[in-house]
């Protein structure tokens, strides 16, 4: 655990609310997307990740948590979600992926990807309102410029400019080099 | 990024690239700005594969609400009541007479929402303002200090205020205020405890538990009334005062993620910043290795990651020896 970690935990063993307000809030984004991951249902991703909060609250003075207190959690979700997961019987798809489970820092690289998501995902949030329509139809949707341009109308110069912008702002989000490390990671994590 | 490095970059390009629609001669410029510069390839893929990221799930990342959560959360662990529909109105009170008049119905609380939300003690001649549940309320105190009122909160201001003192009381809810600095102190007391400011801007959220203090900008000392034991906050510095304890908890210090912004900065310096956000102790072995510059955002990566970024940016090497990390030339 780093200092600043242990400095977190002691003081949510010692039931720092704000403390532990600030930890939750800051980090629920990442363990949500987590737990959705596996479960693919927002509700039961919440309560996944507030169930283990409660325990952090109530039990955490006579926790011994020896990894990081992040590391610890992230266990924690994929552990739940796959007592969910096997609770409803899944199909294969959802085996298959739980086979990499005893793989060893499993839990860390889930949870780096789930962060470099989230940098990218808030600049895209960040994107202005037609940039972010644009970035939408032409990423999520699948649309050619022309088709964008017409629905919006606009034209097709302006929907390439918002498209390099977007692109500009993502650029700028996730450092190119993590991104690149990461690719050769998860590359050799699919092999 | 750098931004020189930034502004050289074809941006349109790599977009049409990415959209499989440059034209012949956009598809030779491209070529060109591929083979002036070995890392231009890895730029490119990089982008490419950020574009690419699997997103299916940003629609959840939109969903994910913190605070709501929280909430929920909060209802669980510490079993609170959910606040009564009538608390929600703003209760209007004359001075000190007791008559409570509760409005009910949706035009009332429209017809709320609209008026006034403080009124006047005739007693004491102390302003009283309160806010309704989903309502927000800017004041501009005497001073030119502003304070913002959430949803069910109380404050009130002596109508002397800006004379003989600059005292305001926060009788419960959550306020933020952008100070005025001027000789008279200006402090916000609560019924155990107070914040004293030093030209800044700061929230307080207190409820029947606890205090908590959140300060934007500048600083503030943060004590208890009896002043035997106070907390000066700076930016970016929070703590909780706990009621019933009696009794301060750990202050947490946001890292502000400029700290991990560097344009040609020299790994010296780069070190520095790296231990005082994520508290690892690291040292050079080198003063070449310490004269190498970094351009990177950090910000928001864990320390192995933002280790290997500068590793391999800087291509150097890492062994840690008793917890200490030492850098040194690449072999």
């Amino acid at each position: 655990m780093n200092p600043n970690e242990e400095i977190i935990w002691k003081s949510i063993q010692q039931q720092d609310k704000l403390v532990f307000e600030i930890y939750y809030k800051e980090n629920y984004r990442s363990f949500f997307l987590l737990a959705c991951k596996y479960l693919k249902n927002p509700v039961q991703a919440q309560e996944i990740v507030n169930d283990i909060f409660v325990k952090l609250w109530q039990d955490g003075h006579e926790m011994i948590i020896e990894s990081s207190l992040k590391s610890y959690i992230c266990k924690a979700i994929i552990n739940r979600s796959i007592n969910v997961l096997n609770k409803n019987k899944k199909e294969a798809q959802n085996q298959k992926e739980l086979g990499h489970w005893s793989e060893e820092g499993y839990e860390l690289r889930q949870l780096e990807e789930t962060e470099l998501k989230i940098r990218i995902y808030k600049a895209i949030d960040q994107l202005p309102e037609q940039c972010q329509r644009v970035f939408k139809m032409s990423r999520f949707e699948g649309m050619k410029q022309q088709g964008i341009a017409d629905k919006l109308g606009i034209s097709v110069k302006t929907v390439k400019n918002h498209i390099t912008h977007a692109l500009k702002q993502l650029g700028k989000a996730v450092d190119i080099l993590l991104i690149a490390t990461l690719i050769i990671k998860i590359f050799f994590q699919n092999q | 990024m750098e931004e020189n490095k930034e502004n050289s970059i074809p941006w349109e390009l790599i977009s049409q690239a990415i959209e499989n629609d440059l034209t012949g001669d956009e598809e030779r410029q491209f070529r060109q700005w591929l083979e002036a510069d070995p890392s231009h390839p890895q730029l490119f893929a990089s982008l490419k594969a950020t574009w690419e990221t699997d997103m299916n799930d940003f629609s959840l990342y939109q969903q994910a609400d913190e605070n709501a959560a929280w909430e929920s959360l909060q209802e669980k662990l510490f079993k609170r009541q959910s606040v009564p529909e009538e608390a929600k109105l703003i209760r209007i009170q004359s001075g000190r007479t007791k008559m409570v008049k509760v409005l009910a119905g949706a035009a009332a609380v429209l017809l709320i929402a609209v008026f006034t939300v403080f009124y006047m003690n005739s007693r004491n001649q102390t302003l009283i303002y309160e806010t309704a549940g989903g309502q927000k309320k800017d004041i501009v105190l005497p001073d030119g200090s502003k304070i913002i009122l959430y949803p069910l909160t109380h404050l009130e201001v002596s109508s002397d205020f800006n004379q003989k003192n600059r005292t305001v009381n926060l009788k419960s809810g959550k306020a933020f205020f952008n100070v005025q600095h001027l000789t008279l102190p200006f402090v916000v007391s609560m019924e155990n405890s107070f914040v004293k400011d030093i030209g800044t801007s700061f929230t307080i959220e207190k409820n029947g538990d606890s205090i908590k203090v959140d300060v934007s900008e500048g600083k503030v000392v943060f004590g208890k009334s009896n002043g035997n034991e106070t907390r000066e906050l700076t930016k970016g510095m929070s703590v909780g005062l706990y009621i019933q304890k009696n009794s301060f908890g750990t202050i947490i210090k946001k890292v502000d993620s400029s700290l991990l912004e560097f344009d040609n900065t020299p790994l010296t310096e780069v070190i520095i910043k790296m231990e005082e956000v994520y508290g690892q102790k690291m040292v050079i072995t080198s003063d070449e290795a310490g004269n190498r510059k970094l351009t990177a955002n950090l910000s928001g990566l864990s320390f192995d990651d933002a280790l290997q970024v500068v590793m391999t940016s800087l291509r150097l090497d890492y062994k840690v020896n008793n917890g200490v990390f030492e850098l040194m030339e690449k072999n």
